[in-house]
């Protein structure tokens, strides 16, 4: 069986060699301090069985950095935050509506109110000036007949 | 030849210094896939310089080996510089260095490999060996970068 250790980084979407150790401690140690920089989105290191007999090769992932996964969590994260700031931006934005709304009907209605005052008082004027039109004039037929 | 056991004894460094070496060949890859020969400065790695040698793939002529460092005078292959790869003595540190160099040519990236063996002078050593491959126009690799160290194994 031969054993050979690939390290392998994340870039542009593919997983590329970076390098290949025979010895795993070597690789692991070599995938963790790669694993801490900023250079790659993340590392991992594939071991791969060579069976000399079958002539077949066997592959597991033997380590993973936690720096995909985390970038990952953080978009989420980040989503969420969005979201919720959308939620009450569109929560605040509807409030905003729903009182703009309210002041207008009360605006109509204080118009509406006014208007009928407005009308009952040149309704009323114009009643009393007939009437007192109506007196005026009986008064001045009575006047003329005596 | 120098043996990693001063080093083993106050640090693991025998098994680090591929990957010392793999740090400074990605520093100098200035974001290349691999770095030119011409930006491999001896002077800017002393400590390790001398477990180098370099490898002139030659344009499809036979590899012959350059630099071959100070650390390999003990077994007598500095004399091997411009010499091609199979003029190297078997069971010798650098002929175990070297052996896997069609490897890196074929998979373009730094492969470390080292082991057990017998060395012609009667010492069993265990050695840790790496190639890294350096390209001019990033398209064809040119040369080979090889490091070695070792120390001895005690039999009883």
């Amino acid at each position: 069986m031969i054993v050979a250790f690939e390290l392998q980084t994340y870039q542009g979407g593919l997983w590329k060699i970076d390098s290949m150790f025979d010895d795993r401690q070597l690789a692991l140690m070599e995938a963790q301090r790669l694993g801490k920089t900023d250079r790659y989105s993340a590392v991992r290191v594939v071991e791969e069985n060579y069976n000399q007999e079958t002539q077949s090769t066997t592959t597991k992932i033997i380590y993973r950095t936690s720096r995909l996964q985390a970038e990952n969590e953080t978009a989420i994260e980040r989503k969420k935050v969005v979201n919720e700031q959308v939620r009450a931006e569109g929560t605040a934005i509807k409030k905003q509506a729903i009182t703009r709304q309210y002041n207008e009907r009360k605006r109509d209605e204080v118009k509406k109110t006014t208007n009928w005052l407005i009308g009952m008082v040149l309704k009323g004027g114009g009643i009393l000036l007939f009437g007192l039109g109506a007196l005026y004039a009986v008064h001045l037929l009575a006047e003329y007949l005596r | 030849m120098v043996s990693a056991d001063a080093d083993d004894t106050t640090h693991p460094a025998e098994r680090r210094m591929v990957l010392r070496l793999l740090r400074h060949w990605r520093d100098i890859s200035n974001g290349r896939e691999m770095p030119a020969v011409g930006a491999l400065k001896g002077d800017a790695i002393p400590d390790m310089w001398p477990c180098c040698y370099v490898l002139d793939l030659g344009g499809g002529k036979a590899p012959c080996l350059e630099n071959v460092g100070t650390s390999f005078a003990e077994e007598q292959t500095t004399a091997l510089n411009g010499h091609p790869v199979s003029e190297i003595p078997a069971d010798t540190l650098l002929a175990h260095a070297t052996h896997y160099w069609r490897k890196v040519v074929e998979k373009r990236v730094p492969i470390s490999i080292g082991g057990e063996f017998h060395h012609r002078d009667g010492r069993v050593i265990l050695y840790r060996s790496i190639i890294l491959p350096l390209s001019t126009d990033e398209r064809q690799i040119d040369h080979l970068l090889g490091a070695a160290n070792y120390r001895l194994v005690v039999t009883g």
